[in-house]
């Protein structure tokens, strides 16, 4: 399921590009991409720093792609917000 | 979807992570050593050959398609901006924007037509000049309606 939303979400960003070239009034471009940025951040659920088998705190590596996703989510969801206002 | 194909999607995602964070990078590099506007997004000072001479006649700015604008000289910020002339005179307007505000508390200006820069200082418009500015703008933007023009600020430039 999760996989479907994702190819949905990036099938609307190739269309929007297609239809409405990138440009920053291309609102189609914005739903697309914050669909498509939050789905992936799901694949990279994560805390900043987690426990190893010794009982150390390590740094968990997969939390820099949740946060580069969902910084893009937020970006997208600001742009849409700024075209509906 | 099994283990395989998960991880398949995790790598891709990974480089198109890769490609969002390299693109936002750029962007932020472009955008905070800007110097022109670019769209919406408002630049800083303006690149070009600045003009010394004074100008009384605007007529030559009809052949190009918009302005830029450069306003608070303490700290440039540049905008583009639609234009008319009105008997040799030029015009911006804007509705009330960040930088038509500026324009208010400091004229002073620099005004790009073509790849030319120009300095001048805006007068902003009110009363029977203001009724003319208005009618020059429906003039040139005729779908616009006599809403949106009242809403708007009209700045008459003349060259310094």
């Amino acid at each position: 399921m999760k996989l479907v939303i994702l190819l949905v979400g990036a099938l609307v960003v190739v269309l929007a590009v297609v239809l409405g070239n990138v440009n920053e009034r291309n609102d189609w471009l914005g739903a697309g991409l914050l669909l498509f940025s939050l789905t992936s951040s799901t694949y990279f659920l994560a805390w900043p720093v987690s426990r190893d088998d010794e009982g150390n705190w390590r740094f968990n590596s997969k939390f820099v792609w949740l946060s580069i996703y969902l910084i893009v989510a937020v970006i997208c969801a600001t742009w849409l917000v700024l075209l509906k206002t | 979807m099994s283990g395989l194909n998960k991880t398949m999607v995790e790598k891709i995602l990974k480089g198109i992570a890769v490609g969002f964070a390299l693109l936002m990078v750029t962007i932020l590099v472009l955008y905070l050593n800007r110097s022109d506007p670019f769209g919406t997004i408002p630049g800083k000072r303006l690149k070009g050959e600045e003009v010394t001479e004074l100008i009384d006649d605007w007529t030559f700015a009809n052949q190009y398609r918009r302005v830029n604008v450069e306003v608070r000289p303490s700290d440039p910020y540049s905008v583009n901006a639609g234009y008319f002339v009105d008997d040799g005179n030029l015009y911006i307007s804007s509705s009330k924007s960040r930088w038509a505000q500026f324009l208010v508390q400091d004229p002073n200006m620099r005004i790009r037509v073509g790849d030319k820069l120009y300095r001048g200082r805006a007068t902003k418009m009110e009363g029977a000049h203001l009724e003319q500015a208005r009618k020059a703008y429906s003039d040139k933007y005729p779908n616009r309606t006599p809403e949106q023009i009242a809403e708007r600020w009209f700045f008459r430039i003349t060259s310094r």
